[in-house]
């Protein structure tokens, strides 16, 4: 397990123009936690954390929420910037495993499937697939994809998260897909 | 300027040529936690959460046991030799382990002379062999020292009769407990609620000891250091939130489980919402144990909650 140490982590607020909720809003943290962590598992998971580390980095980025959470404005929604939260943290757990010459496995692990299962491993089979496509992204454009196509965000919510102008969000996805793309053609091709 | 319009999502593009990538997406979207998983990553930041300021407290009630170790030790020492040089002047006053002691000699004997051979990282506290003042030995386990009493001295003389060895140890106990921080004194106010119902050992025996009810309290406060060493806190109250689920009565099973190795553990807090959470789904009453969290835990993240369960209570 890579640990993270969260005095490096830095948290630039997301600000926003659209106001649509207020900071935790008296909501007790529990609750947070309980609404908010499947998604950051999701995420944390489409950004190449393994899953023997998922918990543990999940937890993190709730550590790292309660401490800052009286600095967040509401200038935006809640799950928006607890998104930003787990964005840098899953970055600073893949810079921390290349240190460590840990590279997190992007597949998951061989699995025994039985006949009667062909649409499990069905799945199993594309997921694995687009997570070894996920893994040849650069990180900035695999996080623009991962929350623009998994995470059904808008593109500016997701500028927002990343802390970038909006055309380069729009830009970092066109690679991503174009990259996606021909990997996709690259594999029909072989078939 | 007009704004840009957001490109066409993949899950909208139905060709043929996307949909191995679609069904990737779909499946990543269910790679969401189970609800046991995602209440372990809450537990995990309660635990992060709540273990600083206890350890905090813990290392702070330890350090001011130790220098009261120090003190009384140091006492102690300076009474055996003023005993020892007293001894050759006054023969005649017989030895101090007299039968004959009245309760006057037996409250100034020399305690510290009986203790040695008697007091054992095992023996129970509150135990008549117990040590009445921990010896100023750094090399002693920090948790046997701290569950010393150290700020009443045992009067247990050399020789005490039957009835006199209980009394003096309950009396000192509530004076222990102030030493202690707030999360570990949750034990005497667990059996002030008496909740045997769930198992809550009120009294319990351990290592065989001769304890009495009164001084059981400080037996448990040795099991559950002990506990904390050696139970698997977190297998335990895991077993138990996965239990909730089907079988409440052995969730219930499992915390008491918890409560007997470990009451003052760093999840019994953990483990009293999950007692009540199971009370709850059995259908038994649990409003004056959610009184009591709420008493003891009033900045809980779980306060919210209990409050909800005595709202829905009333």
């Amino acid at each position: 397990m890579v640990a993270i140490h969260r005095k490096d982590l830095h948290f630039d607020l997301p600000r926003s123009e659209d106001v649509t909720s207020t900071a935790g809003g008296g909501l007790p943290f529990e609750e947070i936690v309980r609404t908010h962590a499947p998604y950051v598992w999701r995420v944390l998971r489409s950004l190449g954390v393994p899953e023997h580390d998922v918990e543990d980095l999940s937890q993190e980025t709730f550590l790292v929420v309660h401490r800052t959470l009286a600095r967040f404005e509401g200038r935006s929604k809640l799950r928006t910037w607890i998104y930003g939260i787990a964005l840098r943290v899953a970055s600073d757990y893949r810079a921390k495993a290349h240190r460590k010459r840990e590279v997190p496995s992007e597949l998951p692990p061989e699995t025994h499937v039985a006949a009667s299962q062909e649409a499990d491993l069905a799945q199993k089979q594309a997921l694995s697939q687009l997570e070894a496509m996920l893994a040849k992204l650069p990180e900035e454009r695999r996080q623009v994809f991962v929350l623009y196509e998994v995470e059904q965000l808008t593109m500016r919510e997701v500028a927002e998260i990343v802390g970038c102008p909006l055309t380069t969000a729009y830009s970092r996805y066109h690679a991503a897909r174009s990259t996606i793309d021909a990997e996709l053609q690259r594999g029909s091709s072989h078939a | 300027m007009r704004e840009p319009v957001d490109p066409p999502r993949l899950f909208d593009d139905r060709s043929e040529a996307t949909r191995a990538l679609r069904e990737g997406l779909e499946a990543l979207r269910k790679e969401l936690p189970s609800e046991a998983r995602t209440e372990a990553v809450l537990h995990g930041v309660q635990r992060a959460l709540v273990r600083p300021a206890s350890a905090t407290a813990a290392r702070t009630a330890l350090s001011g046991k130790w220098l009261s170790a120090l003190v009384l030790g140091g006492a102690l020492g300076l009474g055996v030799y003023g005993l020892r040089s007293m001894a050759p002047r006054a023969p005649h006053e017989g030895p101090v382990e007299s039968a004959a002691a009245t309760p006057s000699t037996v409250e100034h004997a020399p305690r510290v002379l009986a203790l040695p051979p008697r007091a054992g990282p095992d023996t129970p506290l509150g135990a008549p062999g117990a040590p009445s003042v921990a010896p100023a030995r750094p090399e002693r386990e920090p948790d046997a020292l701290g569950a010393a009493p150290l700020t009443a001295p045992d009067p247990a003389p050399a020789v005490r009769s039957p009835a006199a060895v209980h009394a003096p140890v309950a009396t000192a106990m509530p004076q222990r407990v102030p030493a202690r921080t707030a999360r570990f004194a949750t034990s005497g106010a667990t059996d002030e609620r008496g909740r045997s119902s769930v198992g809550h050992g009120s009294g319990t025996r351990h290592r065989g000891a001769t304890v009495s009810a009164e001084d059981g309290s400080a037996s448990r406060a040795t099991a559950s250091d002990r506990g904390a060493r050696d139970v698997d806190e977190l297998g335990l109250i895991r077993a138990a939130q996965v239990a909730l689920r089907s079988s409440p009565a052995r969730a219930l099973t499992l915390l008491a489980q918890h409560q007997k190795l470990a009451p003052d553990g760093a999840l019994a807090e953990e483990r009293e919402v999950l007692e009540l959470d199971a009370l709850g789904a059995l259908g038994r009453p649990r409003t004056s144990e959610a009184q009591g969290f709420l008493a003891r835990y009033p900045r809980s993240l779980h306060a919210a909650r209990v409050r909800s369960m005595l709202n829905d209570a009333r």
